[in-house]
């Protein structure tokens, strides 16, 4: 009897060892790459002991499901790996691999909090963990390895814009460097050139030119279809009255002009940080809104919508207007929309200037171990990857990557069609340290620009970029015209204050419920002036005056 | 001595059982439990530099502010009162649905409408937002149907009044279809010889429900609505995140979708998860009660 009993019990075990192993490996079978990654070091150490320049740079990878391998290679040992390691001498190391960029920053933060080894080069975007970063004494200050071993045309960029340096500055030194945005989409006006031309209108230059067009968009039945159906402007308020950092297109900032940008800190007149909503200009602008909203000109659902749902309206031709970045040609707009319409400078602001907000100069900084040795073969492997970044035409990868990886040449023409690529398209930017392209501001642009102006496309760039509808290229054209004049950027780039965070909340909600009710009639505009006293005294001044702070000590 | 052999012999007879349950209960401890750790973070100063263990401890102090917050009481209220307005909406319609619906005596007819009905359950709130943004639109369908008869157009999304009013009923819609599954097993679960005997007393289909029918669910009903008290304080974090916007702040605004805001993104974790805590909290209280309540009342055990 006794006997059996056992045999059951162990059989029970069995099956419930089973099974909780068959639940251990399905989570572990999330990362395959991780072993892969963790044998291939010894297959490649072997080979890489000879040239005195050899240099090891370690990394934490990010190796996602778009990450593809064809040849057996892997995230260490592959076409741009050796390329690195041939031109340079550089072996990557990689410490640790994971499947996401939110994975990546996690690991770095249980690194940083565990006291374990920090890879030697690394990206973040997260103002906050930065700043723990180096507060951590961790991360090395580069400024003298930037000002010695950068390549000319690198400092040369970083010299024309310097405040790029803000995130990573403490007492005057750069603990980091920051990558640039692309700069090259934000924003135009897109309208119904169709419509100006039936009703005898040019396009709008200042908001008096909006009333006069809005007002014949709505009330002269420009669809021609016997019904007051239509609308004067797009707008998306469903996440307040904002700019590009919290509603990506279909926003209002253009009409707020130059002087202040709501959520956005800018310099006044005092050389001071200034919270843009709460100037004086936005109520007037909000006024305009309101105005609007009361003919009818906007759409009464705007502050339901978000971006592409409002976006809807002008896709299928019942508004003559929306304001957004250069790329909504190929989104939310698309080849159905067989009607004229085209991009056109934004109009002039409420404060007589343009002004819109823009992205931010920097999303993304490289940091690097403090213990890292090796910054001057580091900044020649990142001069010789940027120059894709750069447009250079002499760059060894200007017409892609790797040939037969991401390119195929055939008949001295580049291909990017997967199918003739032998063994398939793969994205060996991927492979770079950076995992993406790195931009340089507006180098995009002035390609797009340029075949927008419909110059014939001569550099590789400019024959691959020639693909896109035609319609971005134009906008492109267009935004060149103006962008450095009306460009707006939110010139606080540091982690968040410890007011913002306790009551940043409060005061955002306060500030998009008011400037809702004021646009939607429901409280008058002088309802603006208490918003600004109340936004004061529940936090805001102790914001400001830490923003300042935060100021001085990166204008140092 | 012989008690202590008689349990001995049970645990061994039983241990085959009690490992097969292994599995489940490390899950559970797993999944379930361990991670109520994390609530220690709600008297910390949860600083991500410093890590889970080592970040100061700081009392009450995240729970006396979320208390002194100035919109706290609204924030709670919303939720209460939204929350409210859907379980006992949810609970009356169903029953109502599944009491009309098994008067029908055509089949294909019963099934058909049963099928259609829960179907919006399987819809996500992403999509249904999408949707009803369209229909309760100012140019939308029952606008539309509004104005056909005379009345203004209203801003069903946009309008503070409206506003609850709307996510309460587009609530209903979406579940009360799935709801009536259960309430229409209950029914056919009834012995047909109760009808009988009623119809030989001479009572009418309206006496037969309020006499038959109805006595005969009122467990599953207490089931139903005292497992639903542990929502009190959830209104619904999908639904409203989709639907609402800054001119219903004030009327639309609850606590998941303020933790959201305040500690997503703002990342003031700790403070997220002490109002977390104090939700959790207030739900197992009702739950409990209600319990108790139902036990006594009804003498009905559910656990």
């Amino acid at each position: 009897m006794k006997k059996r009993f056992k045999k059951q019990s162990w059989a029970a075990l069995a099956i419930a060892v089973a099974m909780l192993s068959a639940a251990g490996c399905s989570a572990k079978s999330n990362t395959p790459s991780d072993s892969a990654a963790s044998e291939a070091p010894q297959a490649s150490g072997a080979s890489g002991e000879s040239a005195p320049q050899d240099v090891t740079i370690s990394l934490g990878r990010v190796v996602g499901s778009d990450n593809k391998f064809k040849n057996g290679e892997t995230i260490e040992d592959n076409v741009h790996t050796r390329w690195a390691k041939e031109k340079f001498g550089i072996d990557f190391k990689v410490d640790w691999s994971v499947g996401t960029g939110e994975a990546y920053t996690t690991k770095l933060r249980l690194l940083l909090n565990s006291n374990g080894k920090l890879p030697d080069v690394f990206t973040l975007s997260d103002p906050t963990l930065e700043n723990q970063v180096v507060d951590s004494g961790k991360v090395m200050d580069i400024t003298e390895a930037f000002d010695q071993y950068a390549s000319p045309r690198l400092k040369e960029l970083y010299a024309q814009y310097p405040e790029i340096w803000n995130t990573v500055s403490y007492d005057g030194k750069h603990y980091g460097l920051p990558t640039f945005n692309a700069n090259s989409s934000f924003s135009v006006l897109w309208i119904r050139q169709d419509w100006l031309d039936k009703l005898g209108l040019q396009a709008p230059k200042t908001i008096e030119d909006m009333d006069k067009v809005m007002d014949a968009f709505v009330n002269q039945d420009p669809d021609g279809n016997g019904k007051k159906d239509t609308i004067g402007l797009s707008l998306s308020l469903k996440k307040g009255v904002s700019a590009v950092k919290d509603t990506f297109m279909v926003s209002s900032d253009f009409l707020f002009g130059h002087t202040a940008v709501p959520t956005y800190w800018t310099e006044g007149a005092d050389g001071k940080l200034q919270y843009g909503s709460v100037q004086p200009s936005v109520k007037q602008g909000l006024v305009k809104l309101s105005e609007w909203m009361k003919k009818g000109y906007l759409d009464k659902d705007a502050g339901a919508m978000d971006e592409a749902k409002a976006a809807e309206s002008f896709v299928q031709g019942k508004s003559g207007m929306v304001f957004g970045p250069t790329w909504m040609a190929t989104y939310p707009f698309n080849a159905d929309m067989k009607f004229d319409y085209k991009a056109v400078p934004i109009p002039a602001g409420i404060d007589g200037q343009m002004g819109f907000g823009s992205e931010p100069q920097s999303s993304v900084r490289f940091y690097f171990n403090k213990d890292f040795k090796h910054m001057d073969a580091l900044f020649k492997y990142l001069d010789a990857i940027m120059g894709p970044g750069f447009y250079d035409p002499s760059s060894e990868f200007a017409n892609g990557w790797a040939e037969g990886y991401d390119y195929v040449m055939v008949d001295g023409q580049p291909v990017y069609d997967s199918d003739k690529i032998p063994g398939g398209f793969v994205d060996v930017k991927k492979y770079t340290i950076y995992g993406n392209d790195i931009q340089t501001p507006k180098k995009e642009l002035e390609v797009m620009a340029k075949l927008g102006r419909g110059e014939a496309p001569e550099t590789p760039y400019e024959k691959y970029f020639a693909a896109r509808p035609k319609k971005w290229a134009e906008a492109a054209a267009v935004l060149e015209t103006y962008l450095d004049k009306a460009a707006v950027y939110d010139q606080f780039t540091g982690p968040p204050t410890p007011t913002m965070a306790e009551k940043g909340e409060l005061l955002r909600k306060m500030e998009n419920e008011t400037f809702l009710k004021i646009i939607y009639g429901q409280e008058s505009p002088d309802s603006f002036d208490s918003f600004v006293s109340k936004w004061n005294s529940s936090g805001g001044e102790q914001m400001t005056k830490e923003v300042n702070e935060w100021y001085e000590s990166v204008k140092k | 001595m012989y008690e202590g052999r008689k349990s001995r012999l049970r645990l061994t007879r039983q241990l085959p059982l009690h490992l097969l349950i292994l599995p489940s209960v490390v899950c559970l401890l797993v999944f379930n439990y361990a991670p109520m750790t994390g609530l220690l973070m709600a008297f910390k100063d949860y600083k991500a530099r410093l890590g889970f263990w080592q970040s100061p401890w700081v009392g009450m102090k995240h729970l006396h502010y979320m208390f002194t917050y100035p919109d706290s009481t609204q924030v709670i209220w919303n939720t209460f009162l939204i929350a409210s307005l859907k379980i006992a909406a949810n609970t009356v319609v169903p029953i109502l649905f599944a009491l009309l619906l098994n008067e029908v005596r055509a089949l294909f007819f019963k099934r058909s409408v049963q099928t259609l009905v829960y179907l919006p359950h399987f819809l996500s709130w992403v999509i249904l937002g999408g949707i009803l943004t369209d229909i309760l639109g100012n140019k939308g369908i029952v606008n539309q149907l509004l104005s056909g008869i005379g009345l203004d157009p209203v801003f069903f999304l946009g309008d503070g009044n409206w506003f609850r009013f709307t996510v309460v009923v587009s609530d209903v819609w979406k579940e009360f279809g799935f709801s009536t599954i259960i309430y229409l097993a209950a029914l056919t679960g009834i012995n047909m010889s109760l009808y009988e005997a009623a119809e030989i007393d001479g009572a009418t289909r309206l006496k037969q429900t309020l006499h038959v029918t109805l006595p005969a669910i009122v467990p599953v009903i207490l089931v139903v609505g005292t497992l639903s008290l542990g929502n009190i304080l959830n209104a619904g974090f999908d639904q409203i995140f989709n639907l609402y916007n800054p001119l219903v702040y004030r009327e639309g605004d609850i606590i998941d979708t303020f933790v959201y805001r305040v500690g997503l993104m703002n990342g003031s974790f700790s403070f997220a998860t002490a109002v977390g805590l104090f939700k959790s909290a207030v739900s197992f209280v009702l739950i409990v009660t209600a319990y108790r309540l139902a036990y006594r009342f009804g003498n009905y055990r559910i656990f």
